[in-house]
């Protein structure tokens, strides 16, 4: 969606130039057609730079599509001068079964790195009353560690999602956000969070007691396979699994660069767990291996997961039972935030998670672990 | 009582276990047959696309007829390629029919349960099932009592008090054609089946529209402390097909629209518009307040029926132009059949809540269109100030509730229109679950059958339920069982019903409305 510099507007101009947008669309219907504005939250979208804003526009038509919304988008444009902030408005329709034209609004405001606190007074001006705010952290910098540009525009949301995917420095970017999450009320979500879904699910059946008795007490080693930048993702998935067998965290050390070893204490013996970064593909967990000593009359075993194509599949040990398998279908980001979006309470089991991230992550930093399982306060 | 998963499970807390069914085995019987290759085979392909379905999980087709796993594979794909609401993917089908294996047998024959037993003692460890098995009996409701039996004498239904592995029964309506057959059912199914084993489905309740009913009434403030005779005029229900009896003929003929609508659906739908509020949404405490409802259904006396029951046939006309034939006219229908494609009824709720308030109720086939809406229709203001014109009074405020199709709610409400006198307008304040949420809807049978795994029966109908159901319905059955009237009221194909219907309506000073 290119646009040149003579298409942008004075902010004052923004209401002015939606009406005469939607004055327009209506003039347009034929056969009595109606035009909807069709909102069910106001949505920020925090963008470094020009390239990742055009990156917001394209996203923004299948957002609508499945969340409609009042998106604004927050462009930082670090080499903007000046203390202005330009806008750009549009908006986004589909023809619906019976004719109605259902239009969603899409709102750029660029500004440069001064300007924060300016773009946030206009944000606040144009959020429709009543319906929910949530903020988009399209930026691949942690949130937290961005200072006074999210100090701006996080108090208007209710929800900030996010993405760990990709963090330069995983273990600082846990510890930011789960302080800020301990100092604010606001739900945060991280999509890395929503990416685990089958890989939690996967995990929980296959190794349920009604299959592999006692197997989940048990386990010693686990060991795990993920893409470039998918650390963060590995990382939720220990926080996930270790919380909920009650681990404590020992040791987290990292080797060679592509390769984390953790200790960890279980109530009935030591689990070592390595994870090991390949050098290429997707930024995916692609291959798990967990093991289990033997126990009261139970065999050791092990069972084994892959990532492969739109599917993780669990090859079991026991040659006697199938191979099972449960869909991971890779979705755009922004149906997945068009997802997270309908979910606004916050999610327990995630704020478990990542507060057991941050003990994990002292661990790798050598902080004193005084955390265990935090329960969440906020219900 | 179920054992929750993650109590013996800890990676199962804090999930919603009502999406992480158990690994189980769905015997479909009948599953070579329509309903399978329309219905359940897609909703099962759909909630593995999902992935809502278990990871372990094995469906056997369990029919009469001759048939391979392979060739019901290839059945279960024509059907899924026909009528599953998203379209075929060759790698997720491929991992799906691994899943799918078929067994013939004759319901009536013992062989056939051991052969049954057999190929479950076979497949369930092949995929990690530990035994938990849902039977589906997606066949003619003649066939009921000996499945039943068969699966009890063959050993195939777990102990009433043990929860896992368990045993589940999903049973189609009808159940029964009149209170003492719904009772004989009913009384088979128990001696095989423990109550809370037992799901009987209507799929009407497993659509989006019917449980945002709950969630309107009990998620919103602003509805409930109007929900009542002092603010509620009356209560239409309406649904419409468009189409004529079609290829069901032969069921139809047996049942007529009073069975095959109202005694299930409609009630059902009533229930859940006027029941109490629950104290929890555990299923029982649900099922408890819509048996209340149906329990405080104005009986009907014989003598009464004519003045608050209408039904007819519908007779030749015209179908969005063009020619459409009257019901006796039909293939497979009797040239004198009597059975009712339409029945129209007003009905009272004696409780604190409804008094004096009228229910009004109409389903037909071959009507102008297919929709079904349950409208609440609210009383005058007190006193009018505006458009006190008797020929133009106000209209009263009406919220309407779209079950299908464009699912969603409307409020009427008057609205000054512009201008320099104040004269009140109708508008209506729409919304719309396809325009609002914009994602496809999941269709009624996934979710239905997404709770019989996970063994949330609130949307089913308890036997005490179904029984009240009948109960209300079996003088009118018997009414016109004696009347030995041969030729019914009629209404032309295409229209919205016989003027008997609009008579029974109007002598209350009110109209159907237009939809």
């Amino acid at each position: 969606m290119n646009r040149s510099a003579d298409d942008y507007i004075d902010p004052v101009e923004i209401e002015r130039e939606l009406t005469a947008i939607w004055a327009t669309m209506n003039g347009q219907q034929k056969d009595g057609g109606t035009v909807t504005r069709a909102s069910m939250s106001n949505v920020m979208i925090f963008c470094d730079g020009e390239d990742q804003a055009l990156d917001a526009a394209d996203r923004i038509p299948r957002l609508v599509q499945h969340h409609p919304a009042r998106v604004l988008v927050l462009a930082l444009i670090e080499e903007q001068a000046g203390e202005g902030v330009q806008a750009w408005v549009t908006s986004h329709c589909r023809r619906t079964g019976d004719g109605q034209q259902l239009c969603a609004e899409h709102i750029e405001l660029r500004f440069g790195v001064g300007s924060a606190a300016r773009a946030a007074s206009i944000v606040r001006s144009l959020l429709i009353s009543d319906l929910p705010c949530a903020l988009w952290w399209l930026s691949p910098r942690p949130p937290a560690l961005t200072g006074a540009v999210f100090d701006a525009f996080a108090p208007m949301a209710n929800q900030i999602i996010y993405d760990s995917i990709g963090w330069a420095d995983p273990p600082s970017g846990v510890l930011a956000m789960v302080r800020w999450s301990k100092n604010n009320r606001t739900v945060i979500f991280n999509l890395a969070w929503r990416r685990l879904k089958p890989w939690r699910r996967m995990l929980s059946q296959s190794l349920d007691p009604s299959t592999l008795p006692g197997a989940l007490q048990r386990i010693d080693a686990i060991a795990l396979h993920h893409g470039p930048h998918a650390l963060p993702l590995a990382w939720l998935l220990l926080g996930w699994l270790a919380s909920r067998l009650g681990w404590q965290p020992k040791q987290g050390v990292a080797e060679a660069g592509s390769q984390l070893n953790w200790r960890f204490e279980s109530p009935n013996g030591p689990v070592r767990i390595t994870m090991q970064r390949r050098d290429d593909g997707p930024p995916n967990i692609d291959w798990m291996r967990i093991s289990w000593r033997a126990g009261d009359a139970q065999p050791a075993g092990y069972a084994e997961y892959r990532h492969e194509g739109h599917h993780i599949r669990h090859i079991p040990s026991d040659d006697s039972v199938r191979p099972s398998s449960t869909p991971a279908v890779e979705q755009r980001l922004e149906q997945m935030v068009a997802a997270q979006l309908a979910h606004r309470a916050g999610d327990r089991l995630f704020t478990e998670s990542i507060a057991f991230s941050e003990a994990m992550a002292k661990v790798v930093k050598g902080e004193t672990v005084a955390a265990k399982k935090e329960p969440d306060e906020r219900g | 009582m179920t054992e929750n998963p993650a109590d013996s499970n800890p990676l199962m807390t804090g999930r919603n276990q009502s999406l992480f069914p158990q690994a189980c085995t769905i015997v479909i019987f009948g599953g070579a047959g329509d309903l399978s290759r329309r219905k359940l085979i897609p909703a099962l392909y759909n909630l593995a696309l999902d992935g809502l379905l278990p990871t372990q999980f094995a469906v056997i087709g369990f029919a009469i007829d001759e048939m391979s796993d392979d060739a019901f594979r290839d059945f279960a794909r024509e059907g899924i390629e026909r009528f599953s609401r998203r379209e075929l993917s060759e790698e997720d089908w491929l991992d799906f029919a691994e899943h799918l294996f078929y067994q013939q047998g004759e319901f009536s024959e013992a062989s056939a349960y051991a052969t049954l037993r057999m190929r479950l003692d076979e497949i369930e460890p092949r995929f990690g099932i530990s035994g938990n098995r849902l039977y589906y009996l997606a066949i003619p409701p003649s066939l009921i009592d000996t499945c039943v039996f068969g699966l009890r004498d063959a050993g195939l239904v777990a102990p009433p008090d043990q929860d896992l592995p368990f045993t589940r029964l999903v049973v189609e309506k009808p159940i029964g054609r009149d209170l003492p057959s719904a009772l004989a059912v009913n009384q088979s199914l128990q001696s095989c089946f423990a109550e809370h084993q037992l799901y009987r489905i209507d799929h009407y309740l497993g659509k989006e529209t019917v449980q945002n009913i709950l969630a309107m009434r009990f998620g919103n403030s602003i509805f409930e402390p109007l929900w009542n005779s002092k603010y509620i005029d009356h209560v239409q229900i309406t649904v419409a097909e468009a189409e004529g009896v079609g290829t069901r003929a032969g069921y139809f003929e047996t049942a007529g629209a009073l069975r095959d609508m109202v005694q299930n659906h409609i009630l059902q739908l009533l229930s859940l518009v006027a029941m109490e509020p629950p104290w929890s949404m555990r299923a029982d405490v649900i099922r408890d307040r819509r048996l209340d409802l149906l329990q405080c259904l104005r009986p009907l006396r014989i003598d009464e029926v004519e003045r608050h029951v209408v039904r007819a046939q519908y007779s030749s006309g015209f179908f969005h132009g063009k020619n459409a034939p009257g019901y006796r006219r039909e293939n497979g229908v009797a040239a004198d059949s009597t059975t009712e494609t339409f029945v129209a009824l007003r009905l009272f709720i004696d409780n604190w809540r409804w008094a004096g308030v009228p229910i009004y109720i109409r389903t037909g086939k071959a009507m102008p269109k297919r929709v079904s809406e349950v409208a609440v229709q609210f009383k005058a203001v007190p006193h009018m100030l505006f458009n006190t014109d008797t020929d133009h009074p106000l209209e009263p405020n009406v919220l309407a509730l779209r079950i299908q199709p464009d699912e969603g709610l409307s409020l009427r409400i008057g609205s000054k229109l512009p201008g320099p006198k104040v004269k009140i307008y109708p508008v209506k304040m729409d919304f719309r679950y396809g325009s609002t949420f914009g994602d496809q809807s999941p269709e009624a049978y996934e979710r239905l059958l997404l709770d019989v795994m996970a063994g949330d029966a609130t949307l089913f109908m308890r036997d005490d339920a179904v029984e009240a159901s009948w109960n209300w319905i079996q003088p009118i059955l018997d009414a016109w069982e004696a009347s030995g009237e041969r030729w019914l009221p009629e209404y032309p194909a295409g229209s919205w019903g016989p003027i008997e219907a609009d008579r029974l309506i109007d002598a209350d000073g009110c109209a159907w409305r237009q939809l």
